[in-house]
């Protein structure tokens, strides 16, 4: 028997939700929570297996439900519901210790697949969503090691030309731009490479090879 | 004989006997000469013949009464004088006693002394008087003589006796006149002293006790009385009395000192004549006066002559004496001497006309010809202000003081002279000083009148001039290192447009000049730009020969320049820069004003626009949703509702088929709700933060458009705030909507970072790009005021770099937190 505790802020989402797990005969639901701190309440009073909980819901919202149940011992299984199917959303629940993410649009055996399958300790996904989409989108959220990836092409440029020593007004004269552009172009890379002068400046581009060392 | 014996003697005793003209000296004939001095005659006792009459009356003078008497006085001889004289004929008196016919008045005592000096003498002198026949006196002079036998005995006597009435009448008219000489002498203020050969004083006038204390009696006979003359005044005396003797009856004239009575010594001016040579006189004739109150006073006014050059030569006050008619110098003082640098020498050749700057000259002579020509009277004395020069070239202005004096004779002028040269030149200072605080005044007033910028610029150079003359005159306005004009006043007289100049650029580094205004901060002249100053000479500027300029600040920074050029080299002077710079600070307040004004009303303006944009925009949601919730959730719900009706009315056992459709169109519902609400706001934004709100939008935009988003962020892994996070969120959404509408490629790039301090996205694509003046200045269009809206009320700014052909970058920097922010405001200013 897997004992289950709803939380969510709609008490005719929670109606049908339980209806519909009651039909299942190794499901029971044994609370319910009208928001998060109440979640946190039966979590803790009534010890259940698996926490099924929305993600939006005023006060104390799902996600942080989530990463305050799975900060206790002996915490248990939590299934996230979720109107979206955001990948964002899913990463988000998952990093807070959720181990299933079930859309609300998602069919009603949907969600009783994604209580059994935690309740063992394994991870359950909607089928819209999927374990690659989750690597890709990490994949896309990790921010860059490499500053210079963040220089759009002018600043590339005005680096350059400013490692090698050139004044603001060479560099407009090159670039056939005003000073006036060429000073914003170098105080935008200087920021986005975290650099405070002139010196930093050319050192940075030496450890990046933009510049050629002689001799 | 019947002849008297005078007592001449007694007379000569009297005082003043000396005076009288003595007798039988000079004016007189002498008395028979043959007889004086003669023997006695040696001749028969008894006979006095013819012959011996004759003889004698020969020698006897014609007139004389020549008598001869035998031993007992009886008249032997009578010659012609004596009838003449006596009225008697000789016939009638021969034989006759001669007292008898004589009638002499000698007292018996006289007559008998004359008889005895006649006999042991052999002759008597006698003055007495006898009578005339009819009776009348006759004043006779007579000398007598013994006649002896050649026995030795006495043989008569021979008078010669000549008649002195007349000259005894006149002798007596003469004492009366000295009388009353001698009255008017002793009467005399004056006193008059006799003096001897010997200096011995021979008469003194009573006078003399007034002048001198003593009585005339102390001093008549008692020598030469050098020990009455002060010891320095006795040698001249004995000079004075050697050119008296030397040169007779011309006066000498002399002032003595001499000891008064009481001790105190007399100044008396003398006249010394030698009139020793005058029977009448027959002594040095000294007039005495007394002078002492004379002399005192002129001894004062020498005191006074040496007080005056004391005064004069001390002086600390330059001053001089000049002639009125020539203006030629008599005598300067050492501080005139010190003060014009002139030596006394040059200063005694020149006249006034030296001491005056050149174009002071005419005036001067004309002025004195005009007085010379009795054209024009000048003030006795007067004072006033002119100009001198002193020998160096210098031109100072003195307040002088003239009064007229006599100096060796010639009419003078002394002058006093002050100089006002430094006072003048401080009340000159105070008085541009004071020209310049009203010109400042009149210049804020001005400038205060209006708060738009285009009017403030253009009223700062119409009232430079009230501080600052010049032929040309500018405002820069300084960006980024790079002064760039933006106003000009007088460069179209030099064929430099306003135009031209204003696409001009002055970077800092190039332009020392006004690199070191804009670092300390303060005015700077270029007195002449041709001498070595760091002066850049720019083509087309040759005509700048001096140049002043001065900073514009706000707030201690630097946002321009004011600067003024002259074509005159050397025109320019650091007072000009002071000038200037008080000026320029009156201006930069009025920029200032203007600049906030404009800002505000900007801002005021993009916040009119945003409200009604944003206003719009609502009403456009509130369309599109109520068009939505109608045209999809509303279609859909109907069309829920009849399949659930169908579902509870179908008997035919479908009912399972409709509930399956209804759960379908239920999935529907929330599909189309879900977006929707996604569409209003992104919870996900609440709930996630930035870079997962970014990537979710990058999916549905490029599912919606085409375009791929390349994303790299950095630094951005905590939450920021929620008002930034929205504004960053809401612009990229914007700019890349604006990517996929106008950019016509498929392709852009967007970067977040942050480094704590500032957080910064930026959007940049490489399409076709756009007119960014023509964009801004249709602010609704592309939402770029909106996005610069946002970037602004959060103190942040937004970059747009772009141009026709160009592709576009968008970036957008916001600062994170509050003093940043304030920094980051006034960056935008």
């Amino acid at each position: 028997m897997i004992r289950v505790v709803l939380a969510d802020d709609h008490p005719v989402l929670r109606q049908g939700l339980r209806s519909l797990l009651e039909r299942e005969p190794d499901l029971s639901v044994i609370g319910e929570a009208g928001d998060g701190r109440e979640a946190l309440d039966q979590v803790r009073n009534l010890r259940p297996d698996v926490l099924v909980v929305d993600l939006m819901m005023p006060g104390l919202g799902g996600l942080e439900v989530v990463r305050q149940v799975r900060s206790q011992n002996r915490a248990p299984q939590v299934v996230v519901l979720s109107m979206y199917s955001n990948e964002s959303y899913v990463q988000e629940a998952l990093q807070a210790g959720a181990r299933g993410y079930v859309l609300k649009k998602a069919t009603s055996a949907d969600l009783v697949s994604a209580i059994r399958t935690v309740a063992v300790g394994s991870r359950y996904l909607s089928p819209p969503l999927s374990e690659e989409a989750i690597q890709s989108y990490r994949e896309r959220s990790r921010p860059t090691s490499d500053a210079y990836a963040l220089l759009t092409a002018r600043e590339r440029e005005v680096l350059h030309l400013a490692a090698e020593g050139r004044s603001s007004g060479e560099i407009a004269r090159r670039l056939t731009v005003s000073p006036r552009t060429v000073e914003m172009h170098r105080s935008n890379l200087m920021r986005k490479l975290g650099l405070q002068n002139q010196s930093q400046l050319v050192r940075f581009a030496i450890q990046r090879g933009l510049i050629p060392l002689d001799g | 004989m019947t002849s008297k014996v005078k007592p001449r003697k007694k007379r000569t005793s009297g005082p003043s006997h000396r005076l009288v003209p003595r007798r039988g000296s000079g004016h007189t004939r002498p008395l028979a000469p043959g007889l004086e001095g003669r023997t006695p005659l040696a001749t028969s006792s008894s006979v006095l013949d013819k012959a011996t009459l004759f003889d004698m009356s020969l020698l006897a003078h014609v007139g004389d009464a020549v008598i001869a008497t035998d031993p007992d006085l009886k008249i032997q001889a009578w010659n012609a004088g004596a009838e003449a004289m006596y009225g008697w004929r000789a016939s009638e008196v021969v034989g006759r006693h001669v007292s008898e016919i004589l009638r002499s008045e000698f007292t018996p005592e006289q007559r008998a002394e004359a008889l005895e000096t006649l006999r042991t003498k052999g002759q008597v002198r006698v003055e007495v008087r006898t009578h005339h026949k009819d009776g009348r006196p006759i004043e006779v002079e007579g000398v007598s003589i013994v006649l002896r036998g050649q026995d030795g005995e006495i043989s008569g006597y021979v008078a010669v006796n000549r008649d002195v009435t007349e000259r005894r009448r006149a002798e007596e008219r003469l004492r009366s006149q000295e009388a009353r000489f001698r009255a008017l002498i002793e009467g005399s203020a004056d006193a008059l002293v006799l003096l001897d050969r010997d200096g011995e004083a021979t008469y003194v006038s009573p006078s003399v006790e007034r002048i001198l204390g003593f009585s005339p009696r102390e001093l008549e006979r008692t020598g030469l009385r050098l020990d009455l003359l002060h010891p320095d005044d006795r040698t001249l005396f004995q000079g004075d009395l050697q050119e008296s003797f030397a040169k007779p009856r011309q006066p000498v004239r002399a002032t003595y000192r001499v000891r008064h009575r009481n001790g105190s010594w007399r100044w008396v001016e003398a006249s010394i004549t030698n009139l020793l040579d005058n029977p009448v006189v027959e002594a040095i004739v000294c007039h005495v006066q007394d002078v002492t109150e004379r002399a005192e006073a002129a001894e004062r006014q020498t005191a006074s002559e040496s007080r005056y050059r004391l005064l004069f030569d001390a002086n600390p006050v330059p001053m001089w004496v000049f002639d009125r008619e020539t203006l030629v110098f008599l005598d300067v003082n050492e501080a005139a001497i010190r003060h014009y640098g002139f030596s006394r020498e040059e200063f005694l050749e020149m006249t006034l006309a030296d001491i005056r700057p050149a174009e002071d000259v005419p005036p001067l002579w004309e002025t004195q010809r005009a007085v010379l020509g009795g054209m024009l009277t000048l003030e006795e004395s007067g004072r006033g202000i002119r100009r001198h020069r002193k020998k160096d070239g210098t031109v100072i202005e003195v307040e002088f003081a003239e009064n007229p004096i006599s100096l060796q004779g010639r009419r003078a002028v002394l002058v006093t002279i002050n100089d006002i040269t430094e006072r003048r030149r401080a009340e000159t200072a105070a008085e541009e000083q004071r020209a310049l605080a009203e010109a400042l005044r009149d210049t804020a007033a001005a400038l205060n009148t209006t708060l738009e910028y285009d009017e403030v610029l253009d009223r700062i150079l119409q009232n430079v001039g009230k501080v600052v003359e010049y032929d040309t005159v500018d405002i820069m306005l300084l960006e980024s290192g790079v002064a760039r004009i933006v106003r000009t006043l007088g460069f179209e007289r030099f064929g430099i447009s306003s135009v031209d100049a204003q696409r001009m650029e002055f970077p800092l580094g190039q332009f020392q000049n006004l690199r070191q205004i804009a670092e300390s901060g303060h005015g700077r002249a270029v007195s002449d730009t041709i001498a070595p100053s760091g002066w850049v000479r720019l083509p087309g500027f040759e005509w700048v020969r001096s140049y002043v300029g001065a900073p514009i600040r706000v707030q201690e920074r630097v946002i321009g320049f004011l600067n003024a050029s002259s074509i005159r080299p050397g025109f320019y002077r650091e007072a000009h820069a002071q000038k200037l710079q008080a000026f320029a600070d009156q201006a930069a307040v009025a920029l200032d004003n203007s600049r906030l004004y404009r800002e505000v009303r900007r801002s005021r303006e993009r916040l009119e626009l945003l409200s009604h944009q944003l206003m719009e925009v609502q009403e456009s949601e509130r369309r599109s949703i109520a068009r939505e919730l109608h045209d999809e959730i509303g279609q859909v719900l109907t069309g829920l509702k009849l399949t659930l009706e169908m579902a509870t009315s179908d008997p035919g056992g479908r009912t399972s088929m409709h509930l399956e459709e209804a759960v379908a169109a239920v999935n529907d519902l929330m599909d189309r709700v879900s977006g929707l609400i996604l569409d209003l706001r992104p919870s996900m934004l609440d709930d996630l933060g930035l870079v997962p709100s970014l990537l979710g939008h990058f999916d549905r935009f490029t599912g919606q458009t085409g375009v791929r988003v390349h994303f790299e962020h950095r630094g951005m892994e905590a939450r920021l705030p929620s008002a930034v996070e929205t504004a960053l969120y809401r612009i990229v959404q914007e700019a890349l909507t604006n990517v996929a509408r106008h950019s016509g490629v498929r392709q852009a790039h967007v970067h977040a970072w942050s480094d704590g301090e500032t957080v910064g996205v930026q959007v940049e694509d490489m399409g076709t790009g756009f007119d960014l003046h023509g964009a801004v200045a249709e602010p609704s269009h592309s939402g770029l005021s909106g996005m610069r809206e946002r970037a602004a009320l959060l103190g942040g700014r937004l970059d747009i770099d772009t141009s026709p052909g160009a592709g576009t970058r968008l970036a957008a920097l916001l600062p994170l937190t509050a003093s940043i922010e304030r920094r980051e405001a006034e960056r935008t200013i």
